[in-house]
């Protein structure tokens, strides 16, 4: 599986990196949503997790436009932030497209059920 | 007289006066017998003297004369009496002509005495005039009128008395024309003392006795005063239409005795119908009143009549087209003797204009009455000596007082002392200048603050005069409640904004922590895979650490590090790390002052503070832009200090930041170095940049000044003071900082991104290494193949020229086995593992660089090589 992850920590992302390629997938790095957009192979790319709140182009447009262009590729939406007008980051990227979302800072265990459950369906 | 009306008693009375005169006779002969015997007698006794004989023939004469006759009558009588009765019928016709002519005479006399008097009596001048044209008459009244006497004009030629001499052609002109006469033909005459009047003139021709006509008579009189009442009348009623229209008074008259009824020019106007086609009607006038005012004028006119007296009456027309006129109407009534109505008559003015602006004033009072009584604030009008003119209703209910006792009263009277000298001075202060005046009054009452805001401003009057002052006062407790209530809030939503901000990115750096954590306590994964793990979680920790230490500085726990410092000698290398940070779309230039004072001050809090600023200035100039960073000697005295809390005159050393972005509005740039401030979403910066490089300053002695301009871009200085020890400068990368390990190796650093490698040299220079420097594989070769002596190859993992930075370490190795190798990229190990450009094992640091972070895994990858 071809994983596109976006965030704008070099450390969360890395780690991120690590794990996916830990569990036997591909993984492409985006710094932020422009970066990620460009990345994005919709054809070659399975699944997508990306980080909300980052410069340039943060999350919740980023997934978007992501669904805008591709509406099979599933999304994964994480973040650190809370909530914003009393309607959470994740609650937003959930509407704007993401297959599910998770909250920073996350067990490994939960990161990799979530990605089995949004792949499986 | 009356007698010969018949012949026979004349016959009579012819043959007793024959018989009279025969005796008559006969008595004269016997009286000249007598005379003679008395005369013969006298002479016969002496007193009779000769001259007395004289008359003795005529005596003598006479009596025998009266004998013949005698007897020549008796003896013809018959004849005589015949003869005596055809002359003397022919002598009474005679006489009776003759008697008749005397009697006509007379009479013409009379009469022609009686016309004189008439015609000098005339008040009209009689005159008459040949055919020449000459004066042959004139009456005594011509010496009024042209101040000649009669005989003074007999003979003068008429024309001559006429103004304009071609008048007198005019009449014999139009007298021709008329056949007869004409009548009042009117011209100027000049008077004997050279005025002219106006005069009117009847004439006519006058005829001889055989009907030729024998001349012009007529009568003159004068008409200039006349004519002057005349025009004097017009000019009067001319006056009167004119009033009447400029007025819009109209008037009527109704004749009683004939219904009829007149209108003034100026009523058909009011009426809207044309004189001309419009018959004036009392119905048509009734017509156009409008129907909700007829019963009222019906009234008022019944009412008027019955009890003979003048009414007056406002009221409506309503014009065809439905517009309504307002008209006074005024109206009275003329009796005869008997008190029979004569006639009635009255004026109608239009007053609509004058009812409108009426209306329209009291609109206008209506509104400022309700204004004054509904507006939420106390409105108070007071003329010049601070009398009140007028108050809003929430003003009398404040002082519990109707607002018929405040009139006239002024504010002393009813406020305290120390407020109602207040408004005083402010009253005057508006009268003085002109111009509005606002103040905010803050009282204390029953141990509870009452704010308020009064503005006040000079009422003028038509000509711009100032005649009074508008107070209007609203109580602002509430607001500044409020605002203070705001300010809190907005405090807590800052305090919200850098807890979003923060617990975001410990949320992340928690993240890489947990997450590498996780991957450790995972059995499965080799070792190496550890350490990398265990890499990426102490950097978050860090990371974390580095939080906390800016929390602190911004809330001026940390301690400062303060060392004499040579700002000039940090900045290149603040330089190179700001440009990765903001990156390649932004120009750094650098102008920096000769002779730059030497100042104490914290470099890493002031590298992170310049950081702040050139973040902050990235973010304003989002396609790029110009970032300029200057230093300079500054000499602040007394008057630069004062604007500025704890700041103490003195020498500065001024760092300054500018870009050319954006910039800001007066109402951020005023707020920029408040804590939790910011411009940026959550998440995206803490508020804290600002008010961290202001807390910097002010802890290190100095001051922040901020210039923006919204287009114009934003110039941040840093004032810090000057060290006056001459102290030598140390390095802002001390050797012996715990941070940031030195050593006197020689590395060899292969990078093709110039500015990367300008400051790896640079700052591995400072640590005290020998470098060496190549910018791709093959460079690298050369250089290999010339140094003495290489400790550690520091390379880029990604290099142009065919060689990838795991070539370049290949033939490194090849010829210093022992030497370290320390790679560098900006990707991740997995993806340069993947595409095979990492030899296995390497130690790989990702940039960006930091430069502890660099001279720790230098010194780590040395020592590892020892």
């Amino acid at each position: 599986m071809r994983v596109l992850i976006i965030d704008d920590d070099n450390l969360v992302r890395a780690t991120l990196a690590r794990t996916l390629l830990q569990a036997g997938h591909e993984v492409i790095e985006a710094a932020n949503g422009n970066e990620g957009l460009l990345k994005f192979d919709g054809r070659t790319i399975d699944l997508v997790i990306t980080d909300i709140l980052m410069p340039e182009k943060e999350g919740l447009e980023t997934i978007r436009e992501l669904r805008r262009s591709n509406a099979e590729v599933k999304i994964i939406a994480i973040s650190g932030g809370d909530r914003v007008n009393n309607l959470s980051y994740l609650s937003m990227a959930a509407a704007f497209g993401a297959d599910d979302t998770l909250a920073k800072p996350y067990r490994l265990a939960d990161l990799l059920a979530k990605i089995d459950a949004v792949m499986k369906v | 007289m009356r007698s010969f009306n018949t012949r026979m008693p004349e016959m009579r009375s012819f043959n007793a006066r024959l018989n009279f005169f025969l005796l008559a006779v006969t008595l004269a002969s016997a009286t000249s017998i007598g005379a003679l015997a008395v005369v013969v007698q006298g002479l016969a006794f002496g007193f009779v003297n000769v001259s007395m004989l004289t008359i003795l023939p005529a005596c003598f004469f006479g009596g025998f004369a009266a004998l013949v006759i005698s007897y020549l009558i008796v003896r013809n009588r018959e004849n005589l009496l015949k003869r005596l009765h055809v002359e003397t019928t022919i002598s009474t016709k005679l006489r009776e002509e003759i008697e008749e002519r005397a009697r006509v005479d007379l009479a013409l006399k009379a009469s022609e005495q009686s016309y004189r008097r008439i015609l000098d009596n005339m008040l009209d001048t009689y005159y008459r005039s040949d055919l020449d044209g000459q004066i042959v008459m004139v009456s005594a009244a011509v010496s009024g009128l042209l101040g000649y006497d009669v005989s003074e004009l007999i003979g003068t030629q008429v024309s001559e008395l006429y103004a304009d001499p071609s008048s007198r052609g005019e009449f014999r002109r139009r007298l021709e024309e008329n056949g007869e006469k004409v009548e009042q033909f009117e011209f100027a005459v000049r008077r004997k003392d050279g005025n002219e009047i106006l005069v009117s003139s009847n004439g006519q021709y006058y005829r001889d006795e055989d009907g030729r006509i024998a001349g012009i008579e007529g009568t003159v009189r004068d008409i200039t005063a006349r004519r002057q009442a005349e025009d004097i009348l017009r000019d009067r009623e001319e006056r009167l239409v004119e009033a009447q229209r400029i007025a819009r008074i109209g008037s009527w008259e109704l004749n009683l005795t004939n219904d009829v009824l007149t209108w003034s020019d100026e009523v058909y106007r009011l009426l809207e119908v044309d004189p001309k086609s419009f018959t004036a009607s009392n119905n048509a006038f009734l017509e156009a009143v409008h129907p909700d005012d007829r019963e009222m004028v019906d009234k008022a006119h019944t009412a008027s009549l019955a009890n003979r007296s003048p009414y007056e009456i406002t009221h409506r027309f309503r014009m065809k087209d439905g517009r309504i006129k307002w008209v006074q109407a005024r109206y009275e009534m003329d009796f005869d003797g008997d008190g029979k109505p004569l006639r009635s008559r009255g004026t109608v003015q239009d007053i609509t204009e004058s009812i409108l602006a009426e209306r329209a004033v009291r609109t206008r009072d209506a509104w400022l009455r309700a204004i004054l009584d509904n507006a939420p604030i106390e409105i108070i009008l007071k003329d010049l000596d601070g009398r009140i003119l007028a108050v809003g209703r929430n003003v009398s209910e404040i002082l519990g007082l109707e607002s018929d006792n405040l009139i006239g009263r002024t504010t002393a009277e009813f406020l305290p002392r120390h407020i109602a000298d207040m408004d005083l001075d402010a009253d005057r202060k508006v009268v003085a200048t002109g111009e509005p005046l606002q103040q905010e009054i803050s009282e204390e009452i029953n141990g509870v603050m009452h704010h308020s805001l009064n503005a006040k401003f000079p009422l003028r009057d038509d000509d711009g005069n100032i005649t009074g002052i508008c107070s209007m006062t609203s109580d602002i407790t509430e607001m500044k409640q409020a605002e203070e209530q705001l300010r809190q809030a907005q405090k807590m939503e800052m305090i919200g904004q850098l807890t979003g901000g923060v617990a975001h990115d410990f949320n992340n750096l928690l993240a890489a922590i947990i997450g590498n954590l996780d991957l450790i306590e995972e059995d499965s994964i080799p070792a190496e895979f550890d350490r990398e793990s265990i890499s990426t979680a102490l950097r978050a920790a860090l990371r974390g650490a580095e939080l906390t230490h800016r929390l602190f500085a911004f809330s001026r726990q940390q301690e400062l590090d303060a060392k004499t410092t040579q700002i000039n000698q940090m900045l290149p290398h603040f330089s190179q790390l700001a440009q990765r940070t903001i990156g390649g779309n932004i120009t750094i230039e650098m102008k920096l002052a000769a002779d730059l004072w030497p100042t104490m001050v914290d470099s890493g809090q002031l590298e992170n503070a310049l950081l702040n600023l050139a973040i902050n200035a990235r973010d304003a100039m989002p396609d790029g832009g110009l970032l300029v960073i200057e230093t300079a000697n500054k000499v602040l005295d007394q008057d630069d200090t004062a604007r500025y809390e704890d700041l103490a005159p003195g020498d500065y050393v001024m760092i300054a930041v500018s870009d050319n972005g954006t910039g800001m509005r007066a109402e951020v740039r005023e707020r920029v170095f408040e804590p939790f401030f910011t411009t940026k979403p959550v998440g995206q910066g803490s508020g804290l940049g600002l008010s961290m490089v202001f807390g910097f300053a002010k802890q290190s002695g100095g001051h922040v000044s901020i210039y923006s301009e919204v287009g114009d871009g934003t110039t941040v200085r840093i004032y810090l003071p000057r060290e006056q020890r001459a102290a030598t400068a140390e390095s802002i990368d001390d050797p012996s900082h715990k941070d940031r390990p030195t050593g006197d190796e020689t590395i060899m650093v292969v990078e093709d991104d110039k500015a990367v490698r300008d400051y790896l040299v640079i700052v591995l220079r400072r640590l005290g290494y020998t470098v060496l420097e190549a910018e791709d594989g093959p460079a690298a070769l050369e250089v290999m193949a010339a140094a003495s002596g290489i400790d550690l190859l520091l390379t880029d993992v990604i290099l142009p020229r065919g060689m990838s930075g795991r070539d370049v370490a290949i033939a490194f190795r090849k010829r210093y086995p022992a030497a370290g190798v320390l790679n560098s990229s900006g990707y991740t190990r997995e993806i340069l593992n993947r595409r095979g450009q990492l030899e296995q094992g390497v130690v790989l640091m990702n940039k960006p660089y930091q430069t502890p972070a660099l001279a720790q895994r230098v010194r780590e990858v040395l020592d590892d090589h020892v």
